[in-house]
């Protein structure tokens, strides 16, 4: 999974690139239409259209039955019977499709989660900057033993363009060490956490463009980098659970509707594939 | 003191009227009424006195 | 939210009246060309303010009124800010608008009430189980009464834009913007009540005037506290809805990180933070995550006091937020959200700056001139977006830090007051003059941004004393014979149970006001309406001779029979009998002003509210300053309104009647 995101994302930087200065609508329409156009073309690659329509007809003709002999319960019952299996049979024609669709576009759809989700820091802005360690940090860093609180020797290298507004705050309770940064300057910004020997670096992006931003960087693990793909993971073997920032969420505005980028990419591209489904061919 | 009677638990009757003299009650009616009262207080949309009062206090004007 | 609110249906129909009327109007042209602004500055006095001037620290005020005028402004009487401004909106004595004083007074109970707006009585509900649904109300009511000048202007095709006027909450409606000011109330519906957390185990969990001490468990570095909201309107047992906070304290340097809700931030010691969203759950949802009542969200703002040895957080009141439109507070709804988003969030209660914590010893002088420095500014803050806006008509616009800080600092250039003391206030000495150093400012920055033909007006409701000795009017009544109580060893008195109404003629509500126990008026009202009027003459006289024994000075200068010395108007009889216009240094005593009787007449002021303006109204005026002579001559408050219109050309102000347009 690190290996197919680590080229997703520049693939995606690139793909993106042009919309960065428009409105983040117009990036998700087009590629609602993409994406619309490329399930119309997996459901025609790997789905029998006589079976789907096989179907799809049975299923209309339970209905129609329904309507007219609607003082009849036994008909009821069995043309009730017989729409459900034909709806079963229906969604099992197109479950090979779906389930292509499905795991071909998950990892894409949580790219573009990173490019449209959220909006970046502004100047001015100030920040909660926290970097969660691991339950046995102490065994991992080697440092069991010492006086009072156990406390991580945790540094910043902060870049020109933030700066730390406040000392840190350690929750042994949290395992959680956390800064109050401030956004003074524009940029896609790389904070260096020191963690005795081990750097890593996170990004921060302060800008006003539609750019890939990272909220957390997260320890490795699959389901982390399926669902989190924006930053490699933080090393296997690292005392470090993740490093993370809250970024303002972005709605984009629909007409007039505003709500999240997922749910107006869904609509369009169920839109698109309706009305592309004449033209490609295609039957659902 | 009751319009109609209310049955009590024995024992709860017995420590009412122990406790009733001691929390200042001339009677464990008194006592009953008063707990009863408090209670339904919480239920009806009027504000306490104080309640009103500590919100008049909020205006600096008054303190 | 409350999308179905009584008060918004009648504002809009309001709105889409005047909408019409403005449409219809035949004339008005010249009228609408027309630009006056007005900036009200509460509490500015005329006296100092020329002291000010003539020293050189005015600059802007000296170059206001070159070419135009500058005279001291008669002020309401009672001098109490919403009947000043109640008076300046309506042209009228308080018979007219029906704002008397602070608090009112319901006849039948004598319970006291806020004068200028109340809640509506929850109609009827629905119960199920242990929760109700309401069916109707839940809004508020503005109890000023009286046509308000912006409806004339808004009515001859004037555009108003009025902002923060005090005693217009909930909105009239009848302005083209307006955002209400002093009487908005925070979410639990008072004059704001903050909130203080200590993890001192041996604070006692209490209540203050205004606010609350409450407890912080703290343990192993994380301490744990509760905000509380109103009473939860779901619950048929009244249950207050509640919001739970947590800090985590740094073990070595004096910093805690704070999460509220989806807030997380770090704070140092001393730091006080942004707005943050407080949500009360009203109902739990279904199932753990299916919403069944959208929750109750307000925002505050903490300070963190200290970390060490005791952790200490200070939480505003809990104010509504102005994006969401949960309360009228603005013409359109959505202007105060326009407004939060040019500037950022604001703190939309009345009154905002937090008198009482300082009273209260919770926060000191110099941490109470941080905060109302925040509540200021983000009042100033609005006031240049505001004027940039502005095309034409009327703006009115409105700054109340001057005045509440001036209660609190005044006394600080007053050595002889009771409760001055060098260590405490003498390093603020300074701190009325910045206030009008900062009222300076804004009259300069407006002074660059108008033309030449924009009348500007520089205007306050009343001036202001030290004010170092308290008159308790209960007090004098009971001991003149007019008041008698049950039981005399009783500690506590208060009108509101330890009164023998049966030899009771008196008794004393409100800052200034005192009622005669009537007949068939007060629910155990004993003087015949006939006798009512020698009674009040016998009162009157007795409290002219009133000779304070420790100054030797009367106490008290004033009286007014409202029936006689105020205009006739319709709501008369809301307000009390008499008015105290007690000596310049003098004010009533404010439990008295709760219907208290306290054990002594005179006492020496010993509070941090070490000033005030509700004494004899002749004594403290407010100051008209603009940068033309006004076409129309205005003596006093009740006349300003009616010079305002007739900048624009308009006659016909005041409105007399309702019914008699």
């Amino acid at each position: 999974m690190s290996a197919i995101n680590a080229a997703l994302r520049p693939l995606f930087d690139l793909l993106l690139a042009p919309f960065r200065g428009m409105p983040a609508i117009v990036g998700v329409t087009l590629f609602s239409l993409i994406f619309g156009v490329v399930a119309l073309w997996l459901v025609k690659l790997t789905s029998n259209p006589e079976k789907v329509d096989a179907a799809k007809r049975k299923v209309a003709a339970g209905l129609l039955e329904i309507r007219l002999f609607n003082d009849n319960l036994g008909i009821i019952f069995k043309a009730v019977g017989s729409i459900l299996r034909h709806q079963a049979a229906y969604v099992g024609h197109l479950l090979v499709p779906f389930v292509l669709m499905v795991l071909l576009f998950l990892p894409l759809i949580a790219q573009l989660q990173f490019h449209w989700g959220y909006q970046g820091l502004q100047e001015g802005d100030s920040v909660l900057f926290k970097v969660v360690l691991q339950d046995d940090w102490q065994t991992r860093t080697g440092s069991d033993g010492a006086d009072g609180v156990p406390r991580p020797s945790l540094e910043l290298e902060l870049p020109d363009g933030l700066s730390l507004a406040s000392p840190p705050v350690w929750s042994p309770s949290e395992h959680e060490m956390a800064w109050q940064m401030r956004a003074d300057a524009a940029g896609q910004h790389e904070v260096g956490v020191r963690l005795g020997d081990a750097t890593h670096v996170k990004k921060i992006g302060v800008t006003d463009r539609v750019e890939r931003l990272s909220p957390e960087r997260l320890e490795a693990g699959f389901t982390n980098q399926l669902l989190f793909p924006a930053e490699p993971s933080l090393g296997a073997d690292s005392a470090i659970e993740k490093i993370g920032l809250r970024y303002p969420e972005r709605d984009v505005w629909f007409f007039f509707w505003r709500t999240h980028w997922i749910i107006v990419f869904l609509v369009l591209s169920i839109l698109f594939a309706l009305i592309l489904r004449g033209p490609m061919g295609v039957t659902i | 003191m009751f319009g109609s009677k209310i049955k009590l638990d024995k024992d709860l009757l017995a420590k009412i009227k122990r406790l009733a003299d001691l929390a200042g009650y001339s009677s464990p009616e008194e006592f009953i009424t008063h707990a009863l009262e408090k209670e339904l207080e919480q239920f009806e949309g009027a504000e306490s006195e104080e309640e009103i009062k500590k919100r008049l206090r909020g205006l600096g004007y008054i303190s | 939210m409350t999308g179905r609110n009584p008060i918004r249906t009648t504002r809009r129909a309001t709105a889409a009246l005047a909408l019409c009327t403005l449409l219809l109007a035949p004339a008005g042209a010249a009228a609408a060309d027309k630009r006056v602004v007005v900036l009200g500055f509460d509490g500015m006095d005329y006296t100092f303010a020329r002291q000010m001037m003539a020293a050189g620290e005015m600059p802007n005020f000296e170059r206001l009124i070159e070419r135009g005028a500058a005279q001291p402004l008669g002020t309401s009487v009672p001098p109490l800010s919403p009947v000043a401004w109640s008076t300046f909106i309506t042209g009228m004595d308080p018979s007219g608008h029906g704002i008397f004083d602070f608090i009112h007074r319901d006849p039948e109970t004598l319970f006291p009430y806020l004068s200028t707006s109340e809640p509506e009585d929850v109609g009827r509900s629905v119960t199920l189980g242990k929760y109700q649904f309401a069916l109707s109300g839940g809004g508020y009511r503005l109890l000023r009464q009286g046509t308000p000048f912006w409806e004339v202007l808004e009515e001859r095709g004037v555009k108003t834009t009025v902002i923060r006027m005090p005693a217009n909450f909930p909105v009239s409606g009848s302005a083209s913007r307006e955002l209400s000011g002093m009487g908005t109330p925070d979410i639990l519906g008072g004059y704001g009540t903050f909130s203080f957390y200590s993890s001192d185990i041996f604070l006692e969990e209490r209540s203050l005037a205004g606010g609350e001490v409450r407890p912080l468990d703290l343990w192993n570095g994380v301490a744990e506290g509760t905000l509380y909201g109103p009473d939860n309107p779901m619950l048929v047992k009244r249950t207050k809805l509640t919001s739970d906070f947590t800090l985590y304290v740094d073990d070595r340097q004096d910093v805690a990180k704070l999460v509220i809700g989806d807030t997380e931030q770090v704070l140092r010691a001393g730091e006080w933070t942004e707005w943050i969203d407080v949500e009360f759950e009203v109902m739990p949802p279904l199932f753990g995550f299916v919403p069944l009542m959208p929750n109750l969200t307000g925002m505050a703002r903490f300070y963190l006091r200290q970390v060490r040895p005791e952790v200490e957080l200070y939480a505003s009141p809990i104010n509504f937020d102005p994006y969401r439109g949960d309360l009228p507070i603005s013409t359109p709804d959505e202007f105060a959200a326009d407004l939060a988003e040019i500037t950022g969030r604001f703190y939309t209660q009345g009154m905002p700056e937090d008198t009482q914590a300082l009273k209260g010893n919770i926060l000191t002088p110099a941490e109470f001139l941080e905060q109302a420095q925040i509540a200021g500014s983000e009042v100033e803050q609005q006031y240049l977006p505001v004027l940039e806006r502005y095309d034409d008509g009327l703006l009115f616009y409105y700054f109340g830090n001057l005045d509440l800080v001036s209660h609190m600092m005044w006394h600080s250039m007053d050595d002889g007051h009771p409760a001055f003391t060098e260590e405490k206030w003498g390093a603020h000495r300074g701190v009325v003059k910045e206030l009008y150093r900062t009222a300076d400012r804004i009259v300069g920055q407006t002074l660059d941004a108008i033309d030449d033909d924009t009348t500007l007006i520089v205007m306050s409701d009343h001036g202001f004393a030290s004010w170092r000795r308290t008159f308790s009017v209960n007090a004098w009544l009971r001991e003149n014979g007019y008041l008698t109580v049950k039981n005399p060893d009783k500690k506590k008195l208060s009108i509101l149970g330890d009164v023998d109404w049966s030899r009771t003629r008196a008794y004393g509500i409100g800052l200034n006001g005192l009622y005669i126990n009537v007949r068939g008026r007060e629910g155990k009202g004993i003087v015949h309406p006939t006798e009512k009027d020698a009674l009040i003459e016998e009162i009157r006289e007795k409290l002219l001779a009133e000779i304070d024994p420790v100054t030797g000075e009367p106490s008290i200068t004033k009286v007014y029979a409202t029936a006689t010395d105020f205009d006739p108007g319709p709501y008369l009889a809301v307000g009390p009998d008499l008015v105290i216009g007690y000596a310049k240094g003098t004010r009533g005593e404010s439990d008295s002003a709760l219907g208290e009787i306290n054990a002594d007449v005179y006492t020496d002021n010993l509070t941090d509210w070490g000033a005030d303006h509700g004494m004899d109204h002749e004594t403290v005026p407010g100051v008209l300053f603009s940068n033309r002579p006004l076409k129309q001559q205005a003596n006093s408050l009740k006349d300003l309104a009616g010079a305002i219109l007739a900048e624009f050309e308009i006659d016909g102000f005041p409105v007399v009647a309702a019914g008699s347009q």
